[in-house]
């Protein structure tokens, strides 16, 4: 059998193209490696076994019939639990929500299968994507799969830490203010948050509106880009074969966001002067640029945030405020509190900070910074979960809307 | 037939988190509208769907 954990997405598909596994063989080792681990991590809140194993049966007698293979042919893939997948409910890990089956996939979940991606199931989130990890909902917290007293990030939990553990090479999750992105960087694996509106939300249960993303995380920069090819949307231009070819960095001007930076850890920021310093051996020119304050966009998402997803969850909020978790109940209701003109002065500020934002980058071929701030906290410190949500710089990009993905530095 | 269970309300305890929890993010917003909201300039439209790339 097929270490599954050993593969990576892109590694997985020349394995199956060789026919050293076949599609049914490769979603077998992923439901064995769910089986062996999950119970200490809770990534998963429902495994269809029976229908992925159909699905991939059903790919490999398409195969043998000498159908095409599409590019993400036997692919095992997870979806975070807010994304409708086609008669099975989504739940959102939350008590609140209805429990009756999705009657089509998500947009971004049917372009999956069309291209050949086994739907293996659903991973678990914070409560309706916001809140924190939380032990009074009807499932447990994911966890980090590295150490897992500590937070894998969120929130979409499930799907880092599915991929950090080798239970699948590949899973769905939502970015509103970081949810992809966090994961990744506290599980040590890629995401990322594309161009806002790149790829569909259909099908999609929305924490707010103008916020959110839908985004992939796997275990290589190049699994990133081959999902992005299928999860697009028709009108996005994006160049597979040249996202997949190595480029030189010599003479590329890329820009260095060093005041996201100023409450970072040291451990971090050196962490971060390591990759910099490698950038620039290998010929990088590092344009240092100015932004506004990272608080000027953590707090003017915040508010968009609060006031769209308290228009969306007041009716139940109101009925059945008992059915939610605190974490969620509390970060939903402070929307209350929130006036119209707050919201669109909010909505005016993004404005700025995205115009400000655009230019500082018309210099640059693209630019980094930190994600988080800190490293993954214990996930049963209330306070350091609270103080996790600010110490990261992945809003401002929700904010803008621009493509983001987030990488791993390696341990020293 | 039975009649359907009334939801469970707050009990006390979690009623006074939550006003708590509100009372805390009011003072958040209050002081980010004083520090960015409160001087933007009148010709300044608000931005609901954005285009990042202009």
């Amino acid at each position: 059998m097929v270490d599954a954990a050993a593969l990576t997405l892109s590694q997985a598909l020349v394995a199956l193209r060789s026919g050293a596994v076949d599609a049914q063989g490769l979603t077998a080792a992923c439901l064995q490696t769910i089986e062996e681990r999950d119970s200490r991590i809770n990534a998963f809140v429902h495994v269809d076994a029976q229908s992925a194993l159909a699905q991939a049966r059903r790919l490999d007698h398409a195969r043998a019939r000498g159908a095409a293979m599409g590019p993400l042919f036997g692919i095992p893939v997870a979806v975070k639990d807010i994304i409708d997948i086609s008669g099975q409910p989504t739940l959102c890990h939350s008590a609140v929500a209805d429990r009756v089956p999705a009657q089509k996939d998500a947009q971004v979940v049917a372009r999956l299968r069309a291209a050949g991606a086994v739907i293996i199931g659903k991973t678990a989130l914070h409560e309706y994507a916001t809140g924190g990890p939380s032990f009074d909902l009807p499932w447990l917290p994911a966890r980090n799969p590295w150490n897992t007293d500590h937070h894998p990030g969120g929130s979409s939990s499930g799907s880092g830490a599915a991929v950090a553990a080798g239970m699948v090479p590949a899973a769905l999750g939502t970015d509103t203010a970081g949810s992809v992105r966090h994961p990744a960087t506290a599980c040590g694996i890629v995401g990322l948050k594309p161009t806002y509106d790149a790829v569909s939300r259909d099908g999609v249960f929305p924490l707010s509106w103008s916020l959110d993303h839908v985004g992939p995380l796997a275990r290589s920069v190049a699994d990133l880009a081959r999902l992005f090819d299928v999860m697009r949307a028709p009108n996005v231009d994006f160049d597979l074969r040249m996202a997949l070819t190595p480029a030189p960095l010599q003479g590329c001007r890329l820009g260095v966001i060093e005041g996201f930076s100023e409450k970072a850890e040291p451990g971090t920021i050196a962490a971060f002067q390591r990759v910099l310093d490698v950038l620039r051996d290998l010929g990088a020119t590092l344009v240092p640029l100015q932004m506004p304050p990272l608080e000027a966009f953590t707090g003017c998402g915040r508010l968009i945030l609060q006031a769209e997803s308290y228009a969306i969850h007041r009716t139940a909020l109101d009925s059945r405020a008992a059915d939610f978790g605190a974490r969620a109940r509390h970060r939903l209701i402070s929307g209350a509190a929130l006036s119209a003109a707050d919201y669109i002065d909010s909505q005016r500020l993004r404005r700025e900070l995205t115009d400000r934002t655009r230019a500082a980058l018309a210099s640059v071929e693209a630019a980094l910074c930190l994600s988080s701030l800190v490293p993954p906290c214990r996930i049963d410190d209330p306070g350091a979960i609270a103080a996790t949500y600010d110490l990261q710089a992945r809003t401002p990009f929700n904010l803008t809307g621009h493509a983001r993905a987030c990488l791993a530095d390696g341990p020293e | 037939m039975t009649a359907p269970t009334p939801p469970r309300t707050l009990s006390t305890a979690e009623t006074a988190a939550q006003e708590a929890a509100l009372a805390s993010a009011r003072a958040a917003q209050q002081a980010f509208v004083a520090r960015y909201l409160c001087d933007l300039p009148a010709g300044l439209a608000p931005a609901f769907r954005f285009d990042p790339h202009g």
